[in-house]
């Protein structure tokens, strides 16, 4: 090897044997905090011990005492509200993102691999939802069927598929004309076998990596709508119809709309960096290219290939 | 030139779809449009046909959307089921405001995110670029609706410094453009600095020192402008967010802009408005990334080689 | 042909005063495994129109020698002993301002690849401008322009002008280098570093290019360090020649003096490691076992001992001292090769192969493989909007047979063609008129079932090992996919062949479960025999099976190649640029340009005595190890660039670069003709057996 090519390799193998420790530790604390959140998603009981619903005489307390959050108008325990309002946001950006991530791959896989017509049909329909913002996209679906959850995962599943659909169709075609792929089809292997034991390994690394970025945009996207008041409905708790019902009462009551937003941020935060312990897991080579993908803000752009 | 005619020509199909969908919304909503356009008048059933053959509402769908097709080349909008209006007035009289938020936080991005990130990509691991990368990383994590209340509540009603709410001056402008700008102002220091350490490792560095350029001029004259290929389609690529992020930040700071109308109208569901928002803001879309496609190919001539896939 | 590489041959230079000086030389690159000293102790000077070749492989601190000159060195490399003088100024301690004024105006540097080292998002002449305008302030644009144009018609540039407003990609790879030259060059040095600057050109434009700084050395008055790794460039264009492995210099001689009696074991390696015109094929090239070593902590050795079979213990203890054995001649070897060892077999490294081992010269005969009249065209993209897509001619109207046992090779340069007639021999690409046939039977279009039963009888190599192994796949998976994927055989079956193959091709048992990215270069293509191998096929094409090698390794790889086709009794169609390779190997030669066969015959023949004008300037642009050809290669060369396949020149295409054209050439297309037995050639005006002697 030239020497350029030793010195490379000796930093990239130093990174790894370093960090294995530091790895360790940090994919422990990972699995800790991912199965925090799916219990607060599953039992939220497990960390509540009140009702967020229960009203009370104690209302407008500052944070404090009984009441780690403080309360609201009616007396109701912030914290409990919280820990319950996970929940609609969890399940809102999850499903959204699984929804998005099966539409997008199947819809890009047909775009990859059929015939030229059909292609240019199925991208021109991606390109056009492309060109449409994802706020806009979820309002008119839910000014059209309707506020609440579920809404929210199905305007948040249609609005990034063309995403997913983008990233998988050109992901499949730059993976057909590799050379690995060109050896199989010269051994006689059939398309199906090609196409499962040689483009599905590679692409679900891209589509894991996609995943892992899409759940933090989907977390802003889901909780936005809830803060123009189209996710649940009050008394119902949830972070973002929190925050808006609070805004009103910034000067006197801050803890009303702070504790959820800072739940909101903790949560991005969480997705985020979960996403890029998921991406040293897979490739620990670390190919640049994906940490510039999410710093992008993820699946809804479409730039052309970084040059080598 | 016929870089440029092939990218207009490549976005007409683009076009042409968002009209198709914008004008099948009306027929997705649940509910009579005749009906609702005349929602609390009292109007006679005999009346409601009336407006119905007027609206075209009994012919064939395909004819239907030739119709609209025919009154977007004019011009036309349709009329706001609300005020009566003409919806393209309506929309245009609100964009000021709105174009005046959305410049600002990308200008806000650009003039935070930019410097940033090539200080950070130039000395990595320094404590300049931990610092960068840590506000960086929050910067994308803090909803700009939550950092909006948090500027509000710190410099409007603790320090008194800025309006909470529009009142009209460019002073009522900066929070609402900071908590807009700021998240897009963290992914550009990220992309940037990404890119500024990979440019100093690329080969026509080592060429362009071989030739005796100062540093100075490696940054300036080669490594920025490479770096800034990806921020500037970035821009383009995320002005649709960034539009309907101001259409939220115009609701908390109370600013009249086309977002807030548009909010209202898609609750009260008056359709016409919704559609033409979606003709209005999916053009201006196609059109920005054709200005940031001619704006990346005037600086990396290699891209108009390269039509875009698909 | 016989090589008399005399004194006598060599020009008398008149050499200006020493330029540079260079020192015990030592460098280091921190890396967190350890520090890397790439080069360690190296002393050697230049003076003023003198070409001093640093020649070594990958890995022997060549390149960082180099660069260290204008401390050009990567992240984390220093200096750290030794000195570098240049014009009685110390370079290693210069500060980096006063070094910046000697970058680009005394001292200047070429590089290797010229697409990634000139800035793809400005003109050339900006680029230009910034290199003259740094360091003549005050220069106006129009001044820097107007020097810009001068220097590049000084480097032969076509249409200098209009280059200025061109950018990087718009260009050929000839072009681009020698605007690098160009840029190098504005401020008249005095010295030239040359990084590799041939490597990644073609072989025409390779000639061309070291011929122009001959040529600028003359009239400049410059010094020339030619970092390269190939023994051909050195010896028609260095004057001097030292030879660095593992980050010290083994041996440096005048080149005559090189060439005529090496004396260190690894350059005595090198030589005997390459597939000359004049190498017998009845011998198997000495291949050096093992690899470089890693230049990290090093004890005191002769860094060569791992490999060296003339090894003995000092050499493994202790550090080599250099010995001059004649004037400008030293070396650093405890057991230097004898002067004279033309019949002491045992002094050689390379091995007589038995006869058992050699596979029948020319094969048996019968036709195998027919290539009838096929074409391939490709329909690209317009750039201008409304035009029709433009045909891309990639192949034209080829028509060969390959002979049951022969090793017939294709050889051209980029654009040839020769890697689609491969791919289409093979199935994976269909010619887009005309057939393949195998055995008689049509292949040309086939069903997946025919495919399958095809691929049992052709497999292809290909060019790229390493994205042609899936990086998911083990070795074992990788070579038994296509029984899998054909359904053939049991599980014990196929791990009793993988096992076969892997020990035939030469790799550890271990290797089995590993990934194909843990393998360096030359174990890939092991890997990738092997899969070629498994089905059993008659006919392998291997597209340019080595071209990615280091020398040493090269030789390991064709000697497998040609033991496994004795063993297998295997058909081979080698494409490759490597005129000498194909020398070496094939039985026939196959002479590809732009799309179409010009030439046809039995290598020696071909070699010999060329008969189309392009084969007898690519033969004598070829970098030949033997410096006392170096007179008469002058000017023997290929002029022009390749003209594009999407626009081929009408009649004959050769005919834009072509001394011997005429109107005829321009009307009617020469068909391939048989003269003089098999040899067969597609020109109006063949050359004769007296006209192709070398002139």
């Amino acid at each position: 090897m030239s020497t350029l090519a030793i010195a490379r390799a000796a930093r990239a193998a130093r990174r790894s044997t370093r960090s294995r420790y530091g790895r360790t530790v940090t994919s422990v604390l990972m699995v800790i905090i991912l199965l925090v959140f799916l219990l607060l998603l599953v039992h939220p009981g497990l960390f509540a011990h009140t009702s967020p619903l229960d009203n009370s005489d104690d209302s407008l307390a500052a944070p404090g005492g009984s009441h780690l959050f403080g309360t609201d108008q009616l007396g109701r325990d912030i914290y409990s509200r919280v820990i319950y309002g996970a929940r609609p946001v969890l399940a809102a950006s999850l499903g959204g993102v699984l929804l998005a991530m099966l539409a997008g791959v199947a819809i890009g896989l047909i775009g990859g691999t059929a015939p030229r017509l059909i292609r240019g049909v199925v991208m021109r329909i991606v390109d056009v939802l492309l060109a449409l913002p994802v706020l806009l996209i979820a309002l008119i679906l839910i000014a059209t069927i309707g506020a609440g959850v579920k809404s929210i995962i199905l305007a948040l599943g249609v609005a990034y598929t063309p995403g997913f659909a983008r990233v998988v169709e050109a992901s499949v075609r730059k993976l057909r004309s590799i050379e690995y792929v060109q050896a199989a089809k010269m051994f006689g292997s059939s398309g199906l076998r090609t196409a499962v034991r040689h483009l599905l390994p590679n692409l679900v690394t891209e589509v894991v990596v996609m995943v892992s970025s899409a759940v933090g945009w989907a977390v802003l996207t889901a909780t936005t709508l809830s803060f123009l008041g189209l996710g649940v409905q009050l008394p119902n708790p949830d972070w973002g119809s929190d925050l808006a019902a609070g805004a009103t009462s910034l000067s006197t009551a801050w803890w009303l709309s702070t504790f959820p937003g800072i739940a909101i941020t903790v949560t991005i935060l969480v997705a985020n960096f979960a996403g890029d312990w998921v991406m040293t897991l897979i490739d620990p080579s670390g190919r640049r290219a994906w940490t510039r993908f999410r710093a992008l803000g993820g699946l809804r752009t479409s730039l052309p290939e970084e040059k080598a | 030139m016929s870089f440029v005619l092939r990218r207009l020509l490549a976005s007409i199909p683009v076009i042409i779809g968002v009209t198709i969908v914008a004008f099948l919304l009306i027929h997705l909503v649940p509910g009579d449009p005749a009906q609702a356009m005349l929602f609390g008048s009292n109007a006679s059933p005999e009346q409601i046909d009336e407006l119905r053959n007027q609206l075209g509402l009994t012919q064939p769908l395909w004819q239907q959307y030739f119709d609209f097709f025919g009154q977007l080349l004019h011009g036309d909008l349709g009329t706001s089921y609300v005020t009566h209006n003409s919806v393209a007035y309506e929309l245009v009289s609100r964009t000021p405001s709105t174009l005046a938020l959305t410049g600002t936080a990308m200008l806000v991005a650009v003039v935070i995110g930019v410097p940033l990130g090539l200080v950070a990509g130039l000395r990595p691991n320094s404590v300049v670029d931990n610092i960068a990368r840590f506000v960086s990383f929050i910067g994308v994590a803090i909803p700009y609706f939550f950092l909006a209340l948090l500027l509000v509540l710190v410099f409007a009603f603790h320090l008194n410094w800025l309006p909470a709410i529009d009142n009209g001056t460019s002073s009522g402008l900066i929070l609402p453009a900071i908590s807009l700008g700021w998240g897009y102002a963290a992914i550009l220091t990220r992309l940037i600095r990404g890119r500024v350490i990979d440019e100093y490792r690329s080969d026509y560095v080592r060429s362009a020192r071989g030739r005796g350029c100062s540093e100075l001029r490696v940054l300036l004259a080669h490594v920025f402008r490479n770096s800034s290929i990806p921020a500037v389609t970035m821009i383009g690529l995320q002005f649709g967010n960034i539009l309907t992020g101001a259409a939220v930040t115009e609701v908390i700071f109370g600013r009249a802009g086309v977002g807030s109308f548009l909010a209202t109208s898609i609750t009260s569901k008056n359709i016409p408005v919704v559609q033409g928002a979606i003709v209005l803001i999916g053009l201006s879309y196609i059109l920005i990334n054709l200005v940031v496609d001619l704006v990346v190919g005037a600086i990396d001539p290699r891209t108009q080689l390269a039509t875009a896939s698909a | 042909m016989t090589a008399t590489s005399s004194a006598a041959a060599t020009p008398t230079t008149q050499y200006g005063e020493t330029v540079l000086s260079i020192r015990d030389l030592q460098v280091e690159i921190r890396t967190p495994n350890g520090v890397v000293r790439p080069v360690d102790g190296v002393t050697f000077s230049v003076r003023a129109g003198e070409t001093v070749g640093i020649v070594g492989e990958s890995g022997s601190g060549k390149t960082m020698t180099g660069m260290s000159v204008l401390q050009l060195l990567p992240a984390g490399g220093s200096i750290v002993g030794g000195s570098i003088e240049f014009d009685g100024h110390e370079l290693t301690t210069m500060s980096l301002s006063a070094l910046r004024r000697l970058r680009g105006n005394d001292i200047a540097a070429v590089f290797q690849d010229p697409m990634t080292s000139l800035n793809p998002t400005r003109t050339i002449g900006s680029q230009l401008r910034e290199a003259y305008r740094i360091h003549r302030p005050g220069t106006s644009i129009a001044e820097a322009n107007r020097r810009a144009e001068e220097v590049l018609s000084l480097v032969r540039m076509p249409r200098p002008k209009e280059r200025l407003k061109d950018y990087p990609h718009q260009l050929s790879g000839g072009m681009r280098q020698r605007a690098m030259i160009a840029i190098a060059l504005l401020c008249e040095p005095r010295l030239l570093i040359a990084d590799e600057p041939t490597t990644a050109l073609d072989v025409s434009i390779q000639a061309q290019i070291l011929e122009l700084l001959d040529d600028l050395k003359a009239r400049l008055g410059m010094g020339i360090i030619l970092v390269t790794h190939d023994l051909g460039v050195i010896a028609g264009h260095a004057d001097k020649v030292a030879v660095m492995y593992g980050g010290r210099i083994v041996e440096e001689a005048p080149t005559a003096e090189l060439f005529a009696s090496p004396r260190h074991r690894y350059t005595q390696a090198l030589f005997e490691s390459m597939p000359t015109m004049e190498l017998d094929s009845g011998r198997a090239l000495a291949s050096i076992p093992g690899l470089p070593p890693q230049l990290i902590d090093l004890p005191p050795m002769c860094r060569f001992a791992p490999r060296c079979r003339f090894a003995s213990e000092d050499c493994r203890t202790e550090n080599p001292e250099a010995v001059e054995v004649a004037p400008g001649h030293t070396h650093s070897c405890f057991h230097p090769k004898p002067t004279d060892i033309a019949d002491a077999e045992d002094e050689h490294l390379y091995t007589v192969l038995a006869a058992e081992d050699l596979p029948t010269r020319g094969g048996t005969g019968r036709t195998l493989v027919t290539l009838d009249a096929i074409e391939k065209q490709y329909r690209i993209k317009n750039p201008s909007a409304f035009k029709p897509r433009r045909i891309l001619h990639a192949v034209s109207q080829v028509s060969l047979d390959v002979i049951e046992g022969e090793t017939l090779g294709i050889v051209g340069e980029s654009g040839s063609g020769k890697t689609t007639v491969g791919r289409m021999l093979v199935g994976l690409e269909t010619p887009t008129s005309g057939a393949v046939r195998f055995d008689g039977r049509d292949i040309s279009r086939l069903s997946r079932a025919g495919q399958q039963s095809r691929s049992g009888n052709l497999q292809l190599m290909f060019q790229d090992s390493a994205a042609a192994l899936d990086p998911r796949m083990n070795v074992a998976d990788l070579i038994t996919e296509p029984l899998a994927a054909q359904h053939l055989g049991s599980r014990s079956e196929r791990r009793a062949k993988v096992m076969e193959l892997i020990d035939a091709v030469g790799l550890p048992r271990t290797a089995a479960q590993r990934r194909a990215y843990e393998f360096s270069g030359g174990q890939r293509q092991r890997i990738a025999m092997a899969r070629a191998l498994v089905l059993r096929p008659k006919v392998v094409v291997a597209d340019e099976p080595v071209s990615a090698l280091d020398v040493s390794i090269q030789a390991q790889i064709l000697n497998l190649m040609r033991s496994l086709q004795a063993k297998y009794s295997l058909t081979y169609v080698v494409i490759s640029h490597d005129l000498s390779l194909l020398r070496y190997l094939s039985d026939r030669i196959g002479v590809m340009y732009l799309g179409k066969l010009v030439e046809l015959g039995p290598s020696a023949g071909v070699y010999a005595a060329p008969r189309h004008p392009y084969t007898a300037g690519l033969i004598a642009s070829v970098p030949i190890p033997d410096p006392g050809l170096r007179e008469h290669k002058q000017k023997a060369g290929l002029t022009g660039e390749i003209a594009s396949a999407i626009d081929p020149p009408s009649g004959c295409r050769f005919r834009t670069r072509c001394p011997l054209a005429t109107d005829l050439c321009a009307t009617e297309e020469p068909a391939l003709v048989l003269r003089d037995g098999p040899h067969a050639v597609a020109c109006h005006y063949p050359l004769t057996t007296d006209g192709a002697a070398r002139e």
